[in-house]
């Protein structure tokens, strides 16, 4: 720090943030909230622990579970056995978030639990991961212990089969043969949109649009002005691409051609498709459907921050309020709302499942009428919709599929190591594949199953991905320098 | 907690950009420390420990899906003619006044840039970390965190350069 600019920079901060948060302190009341819910946690420890979060040492009884599970899973390949429980490293912390100063941390890079084992189990076939990527074994692939490690024991419980999600060490995932950077360095990514049929990609980056085909090569590109972060981006099933730049809503064609500006009030929150020609804009208090002729209807709805459409034109809105609790709204094809309610957990994510008959709302399930379709048996973080008829809820430890057809939960994930922690769950729209996301010390584990739960593929990178798309067989990971692609085929 | 506190909820703050939830994260710091004390060695200093927690919490939240779809509205007040600390108090009242709006835009601007460069910023300028000590906290090598805060300070210049702003 020896230029101007940084001594300006530093001495800005510090005073614009002692100034602009000013009275944002740690005060006695908190001090006091904390120290009430940790007498609570430890009055509620001598209780058992919920069936969910299973003991991490197999005892005889599980071991002798384990070894009858082995047996129907090897008549019956529909089930799934829960993976190996790590051991040393993975013993030393309860929760994931902490790292710092702890010895069982990774050691070189290279995690106890994942040090050669030359005993280490054969997978059994049901349970075979996918062959490993071309040259992406430096690049935090998993190594062969790291990929037998959870197949090596089994345990059902009930219908319902469980997953361990093994983890590995992130390495440096960058240029590695077998797994393709598209674009050059910089500009800033921000979002990664496709059409319904897969043929155009869209990514959106601070110097505007770059369309590129399934094979990774650029089509075109359209320098837009004041993109940012909160810039929105949403593709129609044919391929039509809306894109905010605060107050203004553009929409390019196909092919990279400005169609439309149209200039709206306050901050543009979200954007969705409705078929070709309705597209619904979220921006100020206002939801505004837009359509070639016009706007078809203007609707207050507060804070709406996420918006979707089913596929016979019904609207669905999720605003939040000023005292945080969230409100599903869902509007006819013609404007008029069929259903206002307030949720009972705040959320921010929304989608329609089940064909449309369904709604998603952060971590909870409703049909049209607002009422629950299902409550997981996990204090479930989130939900996201998997395909057409499937959805998948999560918390920190776990994620649980469930068939909305069958009303039966598929299988249940839970993380291989108590140090990481699933943050994310995000389907395939064919709902063939789910990746699920955790957080570990040393950086970020994806993990990918397919609808029986089978652990398809699975890799640490250091960083977040600030967007995810499926298409076809492939995953497209959008960091903010880079696109990587994993071909699921190979 | 008295000690390290407000740190670790500014720390937050910076992640989240809302006090409520930067306060609620602050809480979750302390009960997550308290559970794994034992695990705490010493190997690090306690406020580096306490960061990497805070770090480690506000990411969960900020890469869940359902996060990026959130808009924080929580913007830093801007309080015009600020009262400067007495180290750095400009001798002309205008002057002041200009210096204090600077400093809200470039607050602004340093809120704005992405996650993964923000986070080094203000652990660099605002915390005086080194990039060692940013290296343990985030678990990015420290190479990274050079090339980020090579890349933020570009950022900034730019978005700083259109806000107006010479430094």
């Amino acid at each position: 720090m020896n230029e101007p600019f940084d001594t300006e920079l530093s001495r800005g901060l510090k005073v614009g943030f002692s100034n602009s948060l000013s009275g944002l302190e740690f005060t006695p009341a908190m001090q006091q909230k904390v120290l009430e819910r940790i007498a609570a946690e430890e009055r509620r420890s001598v209780h058992p622990v919920p069936w969910f979060r299973s003991p991490r040492v197999l005892r005889p009884l599980a071991l002798a579970a384990a070894a009858a599970a082995a047996l129907v899973i090897a008549i019956n390949p529909g089930i799934i056995g829960i993976g190996g429980r790590g051991t040393g490293a993975d013993q030393g912390l309860e929760m994931s978030s902490l790292s710092m100063g702890d010895s069982t941390a990774p050691q070189n890079g290279v995690p106890s639990a994942m040090a050669p084992n030359a005993s280490a189990p054969v997978p059994a076939p049901s349970l075979a991961p996918a062959p490993a990527m071309p040259g992406t074994a430096a690049a935090g692939e998993p190594s062969a212990e790291a990929r037998g490690s959870y197949a090596d024991s089994g345990l059902v419980t009930g219908a319902e089969a469980v997953v361990e999600l093994p983890v590995v060490v992130a390495e440096k995932a960058l240029n590695q043969g077998g797994i393709r950077s598209l674009g050059a360095p910089p500009p800033l990514r921000f979002r990664l949109e496709a059409s319904g049929s897969g043929q155009v990609m869209v990514e959106l980056s601070q110097s505007g649009l770059s369309a590129v085909d399934p094979g990774g090569v650029l089509t075109w590109q359209a320098a837009v002005e004041g993109v940012s972060a909160e810039s929105r981006l949403a593709v129609s099933e044919k391929g039509r691409i809306a894109v905010s730049t605060d107050a203004k809503v553009l929409i390019f064609t196909l092919n990279g051609k400005l169609e439309q500006s149209r200039p709206l009030d306050g901050n543009v929150t979200a954007l969705a498709w409705g078929g070709e020609e309705s597209l619904a804009v979220a921006h100020g208090n206002l939801v505004t459907v837009l359509q070639a002729t016009g706007i078809r209807f203007r609707v207050p709805l507060g804070n709406v921050i996420a918006l979707s459409y089913a596929g016979d034109g019904t609207l669905a809105a999720l605003s939040q309020q000023a005292d945080r609790s969230s409100q599903l709204t869902l509007l006819s094809p013609e404007g008029i709302i069929r259903l206002n309610r307030p949720l009972t957990a705040s959320a921010s994510g929304l989608a329609f499942a089940g064909d449309g008959k369904a709604v998603v709302a952060g971590s909870q399930l409703l049909n049209r009428e607002g009422a629950p379709l299902w409550e997981p048996p996990l204090q479930a973080e989130g939900m996201a919709a998997l395909g057409p008829a499937a959805v998948v809820a999560w918390n920190r430890e776990a994620a649980m599929r469930y068939d909305l057809s069958g009303r039966r939960i598929m299988y249940q994930a839970r993380s291989g190591s108590p140090t990481a922690a699933i943050y994310a769950a995000t389907g395939s729209t064919d709902g063939r594949y789910l990746l699920l996301s955790g957080r570990m010390d040393s950086g970020v584990m994806l993990w990918i199953l397919n609808p029986t739960g089978s652990l398809l593929y699975h890799e640490s990178v250091v960083e977040a991905p600030v967007d995810t798309l499926f298409r076809d067989d492939q995953l497209y990971l959008l960091f903010p320098d880079r696109i990587e692609v994993r071909d699921l085929n190979k | 907690m008295q000690e390290y506190g407000t740190k670790v909820l500014h720390l937050a703050y910076s992640y989240l950009k809302d006090r409520h939830l930067a306060e609620d994260v602050a809480q979750e710091v302390f009960i997550k420390a308290y559970r794994n004390w034992d695990s705490f060695r010493g190997e690090s200093s306690a406020y580096t420990w306490l960061y990497r927690i805070t770090v480690n919490l506000c990411r969960d939240k900020t890469r869940s899906a359902w996060w990026r779809r959130l808009i924080p509205t929580d913007e830093p007040r801007t309080s015009g003619a600020e009262e400067l600390a007495p180290t750095y108090r400009e001798d002309n009242p205008e002057e002041a006044a200009l210096k204090g709006d600077q400093r809200n835009r470039m607050m602004n601007c340093v809120l704005k840039l992405p996650e993964a460069y923000r986070e080094v910023v203000m652990m660099y300028y605002y915390d005086d970390l080194s990039t060692v000590e940013i290296a343990a906290i985030t678990g990015y090598n420290e190479n990274t965190v050079k090339t980020r805060l090579f890349r933020a300070r570009a950022m900034l210049k730019g978005s700083l350069s259109a806000e107006g702003v010479g430094l």
